[in-house]
């Protein structure tokens, strides 16, 4: 038996690819995981993929950085109005 | 998943607590924004949708249970308002449904491996290469993310939904099947097939001028 021939139950790269989310979210089985392990050691194509997969997730969490989205004043005042509102309306506890 | 202060912040909105309230908008209003761009098109629309939700969720305040958080609460009450003034758009697609499969492996074309005649099939023919180039790298971090913010754009709703929750505002699988009212195994699928497009666009973008995409 050497390394490079595929065994039966061994993964293939297509499989790995479309499991890395599971793998990253650590939602596979334990033997799975351990077959997408093995997978891994010795395939650099994969493990590109996987690194890429974890880059592109890191960099997705910077677009919280944005600041278009920031409470700005006047949308601030318009809400504290709605909620001015609500709680005049509300009957008393 | 319950946060700590979430009892004693709604107990305040009940009383009519108005600082309560500002702080509260103040943490969740970006939040709200990035997700109900995602259904509708114009800024307008986007603020509309956010009011419109928080007159909901104050109509609504006195029957939170607090079997989730608040703002699983607040967003699955975001996506409601957000997917009916969709519908008078005349814009959505159901959300529940997976919607069709995605061309090729996860952005990766089917001539990227083997057949089933090849030598190991379902393997690389052409084997993706790591990037050379750290996108997170402060001379690039700018116009990276202007290109990770047009993919995650260009995202049908339901995908640009979960990959903004999970990867933008740090949320767990579970509250964003929970918010968004799809299963685990469709967030996870949904984020999948997100994360592959928003992958090949920085692909794209980070092996421009080498002639060929990892």
């Amino acid at each position: 038996m050497t390394q490079d021939v595929p065994e039966d139950d061994d993964l293939t790269c297509t499989q790995v690819v479309m499991l890395i989310t599971d793998y990253l979210d650590d939602a596979l089985p334990t033997t799975e995981r351990a077959l997408l392990d093995e997978h891994l050691a010795d395939c650099d194509g994969c493990s590109a993929v996987l690194e890429q997969f974890r880059t592109t997730v890191a960099v997705t969490g910077t677009l919280a950085q944005d600041d278009v989205d920031r409470l700005d004043d006047t949308t601030r005042e318009e809400l504290l109005g709605v909620f001015r509102r609500w709680s005049a309306d509300r009957p008393p506890a | 998943m319950v946060m700590a202060g979430d009892a004693a912040v709604v107990e305040a909105l009940r009383r009519g607590d108005e600082q309560a309230f500002a702080e509260v908008v103040e943490r969740f209003h970006p939040m709200l924004r990035r997700i109900a761009r995602g259904y509708v098109r114009t800024d307008e629309a986007v603020g509309d949708v956010v009011q419109e939700t928080w007159i909901a969720v104050l109509r609504g305040i006195d029957r939170f249970e607090g079997r989730s958080s608040l703002r699983t609460w607040v967003v699955s009450i975001l996506v409601n308002v957000a997917r009916s003034l969709a519908v008078k758009e005349a814009r959505t697609v159901p959300f529940t449904s997976l919607g069709p499969a995605d061309d090729g492996v996860a952005g990766f074309g089917p001539e990227r491996f083997q057949g089933p005649d090849g030598e190991y099939p379902g393997h690389w023919t052409t084997p993706p290469t790591p990037w050379t180039e750290d996108p997170e790298a402060s001379a690039l971090a700018g116009e990276t993310r202007a290109v990770v913010a047009q993919a995650v754009a260009a995202l049908p709703e339901s995908q640009r939904a979960v990959i903004t929750l999970r990867d933008v505002d740090g949320w767990t699988g579970p509250e964003v099947a929970a918010a968004l009212g799809i299963s685990e195994g469709n967030q996870r699928v949904l984020l999948h097939r997100a994360r592959a497009k928003v992958r090949l666009a920085l692909d794209a973008h980070l092996t421009a001028g080498e002639g060929r995409a990892s």
